[in-house]
């Protein structure tokens, strides 16, 4: 195997001038691609994390008022995204111990790899994560 | 000729950069999800009446029912617990109910789709999570 890639490397035949400028650009749209990927990747585990945080409070007061919003928008901007760029729906207050409570909580990214070509896409972010409510309420 | 080969290194490298990341994020939700749906195994088991006199019975038919449904709900699963990335998934979820400290214990193991272990002939790549939830109970 180790011969292989040493007569691939030295290898000469059908070599250009345009080889390594043509494997630059491929490198590094590769690259570019993977910078935005890890963005997206970056984006939806910030969310994840706050909502499964926000989703434990919710349990315990069985459901989402204005108390929580606050606490989620502090939580998504201690992790470095903006709140107002956030949606969240939420079961709203009022539940009985055991019902089902969804938090669902979207933002958008916008990918910086095309910029260059003057394009812009952007790719929406979303998590809904459900659990049970906690307090029993007479 | 150059060229043509390091394309396909490129191709066959960002392939196991994909499939390495897809065990990752999959793993990464299964055990968040397995956290939250064993806290509803336990919140469904616990009856109220009972946590009132300090009992720590946890019932099992309504806990892995309930645990159950808040996984299938969170990972998006069909009723056979797959979707297009976890095949033959199964969620087994086991009460212990020993005196002092009883727990949920929930394991889940799963096959993930990728694509480079199909050059070997196999569907996927077989992962296992386990998580142990304890029960808080704040009687005294």
């Amino acid at each position: 195997l180790y011969n292989i890639f040493r007569k691939l490397i030295r290898e000469q035949r059908g070599e250009s001038i345009l080889t390594l400028p043509i494997l630059m650009l491929i490198i590094c749209m590769v690259m570019y691609m993977g910078v935005d990927i890890l963005g997206i990747y970056s984006a939806h585990q910030k969310l994840r994390t706050a909502a499964s945080e926000t989703l434990t409070l919710m349990k315990m007061e069985n459901g989402w008022d204005s108390n929580t919003e606050v606490f989620f928008e502090q939580l998504i901007a201690k992790t470095g995204l903006s709140p107002a760029n956030v949606t969240v729906t939420a079961t709203p207050k009022g539940v009985q111990r055991g019902d089902t409570i969804t938090l669902t909580a979207s933002t958008n990214y916008e990918v910086r790899s095309l910029k260059p070509l003057n394009r812009t896409i952007i790719v929406p972010v979303e998590i809904e994560i459900s659990g049970l409510a906690q307090e029993f309420k007479r | 000729m150059k060229t043509i080969w390091a394309l396909l290194g490129i191709l066959f490298i960002s392939i196991l950069i994909m499939d390495i990341g897809t065990v990752y994020v999959t793993y990464d939700k299964i055990a968040g999800v397995t956290e939250q749906s064993l806290d509803s195994a336990i919140i469904a088991g616990v009856r109220p009446s009972d946590a009132r006199i300090g009992e720590t019975f946890v019932d099992k038919a309504s806990a892995v029912n309930a645990a159950t449904t808040v996984f299938r709900n969170n990972l998006k699963l069909n009723a056979a617990l797959e979707n297009s990335i976890m095949k033959n998934t199964s969620f087994i979820v086991s009460i212990i109910n020993n005196a002092d400290k009883p727990y949920v214990q929930g394991e889940v193991s799963t096959v993930v789709t990728a694509l480079s272990p199909k050059l070997f002939g196999l569907n996927g790549i077989p992962i296992r999570v386990r998580k142990n939830q304890f029960q808080v109970s704040s009687y005294k």
